[in-house]
């Protein structure tokens, strides 16, 4: 039987290291702080420094001891998440002109769509269910008004 | 105490609670069965939402959830070999040979049973167990509560399944993120860049929804082709109740054991799971059909794995420390209806929330089995809805309950941020749910410790010369410790398993 083959921990290293970088940037900023204020943020700005630290380290030390190979995401995978944060972003931008109901008849059948799930009619269904559903729900029983957008305002 | 348990449980058999606790299991069971999402999922989802009902459905409802939610992971366990929670692992181990074997139905029907008398021997700690509790956290001050936070934050051990170095990590984040805001001594802004709306520090309900349901739907897109096996249900459905019956040693001994592990808040169902079919293989006399298709595994398992889900429910309520993943949307909860969880939870008018909650949880137990032995069935259907198409609804319940917590665009983002970032955080391999326990228990410590402070001059020996705090100091350490031997201690048994002929 042989060995599981392993790799370098490439996001230790580069979690790591952005850590490190955001609790120093932080820990600078204490110093502008009142003694009462800063006490407790430079404790756990300093134990977040220092566990980072030791996250460097050991990927360093250890190279490919920890990682166990791993399927990893294919290009097409990567391409469908990276879609799926711009629709994410762009949804929530659109969120105050389009008005919720506009603007969830295009992201849910978009998201169906970057899952990987293409049949029509439960698509529409369930886009009806989510934008005039919901926004019925919301505006009637919990008396929440959901963003109108441009269009209704 | 019969007197407000009385009340408890008048309150819980109203209509509304009752609808409550249905619509809570059904939820559960449905989340818990479809795999990958979680029963965590389904409380961090209802959460926004238990803002518009009062205290008490709300916290009935989640109750269902999460008890729905654990049951619903032993359907999948059983009949995919999957488990649908991280605590019905130890249910695939037997579940699964089962229904490969034809037993379907009678390994379901164990688990039905099973869970549902784990959860009433839970449901009974909690009724007695948290209030004897309560009193002694009466006796609590700033160094206890400060050495408790110690104590709770033992959980990210539990949680931090891989590696402990990236548990610690991120739940550092969540100290950091729970320190944004006006300091809780002299009022002056941290890390709030100049934007007021973080005066009032990170809103923790979009970081909650946040973290638990964008990486599940980005999980989707990894796992988009993958097909499930499952097994058809053959058998009665009806045999649950005698094999409970024959296996009672091991139905009391894995509620105990449950009961136990959810008190402590590093342990919680999974390893109360993993320790109840431990000791049954341990000491069942058909301990070599254990693996192969042994209802003993099953029922020890299931009855371990709920009877710890009312065992959290005990530090959650009665000090604040939360006994598991899933406990700190409890926390939430109670938060978002101004309650604070401790001893005053037990007295006075807030009493009766509590009262109901516990009443309600055992309602709960009774109500999940005759839904949950229909529900086997219905979970075979379940399993054909494609992910493709619950996913996006799940983002669209995330961005709703987000917004309608305060009405607030920015919350949408924050929620997002949150999301996005704890994605990419799972990617490199850490364990979210630390960042919430540290979100949560950092501004607690932080004022404590301020408070304890100044209650001796700046020097921190208060905290190890007061016994109470010592003891919790003591306790946090055990706290640390025992799970890891516990789970190193069932890594071992597992590997002398799978080495003998």
């Amino acid at each position: 039987m042989g060995e599981a083959k392993r790799r370098f921990p490439w996001e230790d290293l580069a979690s790591g290291a952005v850590l490190l970088a955001v609790a120093l940037l932080l820990l600078v900023q204490t110093l502008e702080m009142p003694a009462e204020a800063s006490l407790y943020p430079q404790f756990v700005l300093g134990a977040l420094a220092a566990a980072s630290a030791a996250l460097i380290i050991r990927g360093l030390v250890l190279r490919g001891g920890l990682v166990a190979e791993g399927p990893g995401l294919t290009r097409e995978q990567l391409l469908r998440s990276a879609a799926m944060v711009a629709a994410l972003v762009f949804y929530v931008i659109l969120l105050p002109v389009l008005g919720y109901i506009v603007n969830t008849l295009w992201l849910v059948p978009a998201a169906c769509l970057i899952l990987g799930y293409r049949r029509v009619i439960p698509i529409a269904v369930a886009t009806l269910i989510m934008a005039a559903g919901a926004y019925f729900v919301f505006s009637t029983i919990f008396r929440v008004p959901l963003p109108g957008g441009v269009l209704v305002s | 105490m019969l007197e407000p348990i009385a009340a408890g449980f008048a309150h819980a058999l109203e209509p509304a609670s009752l609808l409550a606790i249905v619509a809570g299991l059904i939820g559960g069971i449905v989340v818990g069965v479809m795999p990958g999402l979680t029963a965590t999922l389904g409380l961090a989802l209802l959460l926004p939402f238990t803002f518009w009902m009062n205290a008490e459905t709300g916290l009935l409802a989640m109750g269902a959830v999460l008890s729905g939610g654990v049951f619903g992971g032993s359907i999948t366990a059983i009949l995919v070999k999957i488990p649908g929670t991280p605590a019905s692992l130890a249910t695939t181990f037997d579940g699964y040979p089962m229904a490969r074997k034809g037993q379907a139905g009678r390994a379901l029907s164990a688990a039905a049973v099973a869970s549902v008398t784990g959860g009433v021997f839970s449901a009974i700690a909690l009724m007695f167990g948290a209030p004897l509790l309560s009193l002694v956290a009466l006796k609590f001050g700033p160094p206890e509560v400060f050495s408790l936070a110690i104590m709770g934050m033992s959980i990210i051990i539990s949680l931090s399944a891989k590696t402990l170095l990236k548990g610690v990590i991120v739940g550092v984040i969540g100290l950091v993120l729970g320190a944004v805001g006006q300091d809780p001594m002299i009022g002056f802004p941290r890390f709030t860049f100049g934007d007021i709306s973080l005066y009032g520090g990170v809103s923790l309900i979009p970081v909650l929804v946040g973290l638990y349901s964008i990486p599940e739907v980005m999980a989707i897109i990894e796992r988009q082709n993958a097909r499930l096996g499952v097994q058809p249900i053959v058998g009665s459905l009806f045999t649950g109740f005698r094999d409970c019956l024959k296996y009672n040693v091991t139905v009391i001994r894995s509620s105990i054991l449950g009961v136990a592990m959810g008190i402590l808040p590093a342990a919680g169902p999974e390893i109360a799971a993993l320790l109840g079919y431990q000791e049954a293989r341990r000491t069942s006399r058909n301990r070599e059909r254990f693996g192969e298709g042994e209802v003993e595994g099953v029922i020890a398992s299931e009855c371990g794995n709920n009877a710890a889900t009312g065992g959290d429910l005990i530090p959650t309520l009665t000090l604040g420390i939360p006994g598991s993943a899933a406990m700190p949307l409890f926390l939430a909860a109670l938060l978002v209806h101004g309650l604070r969880p401790g001893p005053a939870l037990f007295e006075g008018p807030q009493s009766g929330v509590v009262y109901t909650l516990i009443a309600g949880f055992l309602i709960t137990q009774i109500i999940m089995l005759p839904l949950g032995l229909g529900a086997a069935r219905l979970g075979m259907h379940l399993l054909r809805i494609p992910m493709g198409l619950l996913g996006p609804m799940i983002l669209m319940l995330a961005v709703l309950g987000s917004y309608a917590i305060d009405n607030d665009i920015g919350s949408v983002w924050l929620m997002l941020a949150s999301g996005l970032a704890g994605y990419l955080l799972q990617k490199a391999g850490f364990p979210l749910a630390p960042i919430v326990l540290g979100l949560i228990l950092g501004p607690l410590a932080e004022a404590n410790l301020h408070r304890a402070l100044a209650m001796n001059y700046g020097s921190p020996a208060i905290f190890v010369t007061r016994p109470l705090s010592l003891a919790l100091l003591i306790m946090a350490a055990v706290s640390y410790f025992v799970p890891l031997f516990l789970e190193r201690r069932w890594n071992a048994a597992q590997a002398k398993q799978e080495a003998s002929p």
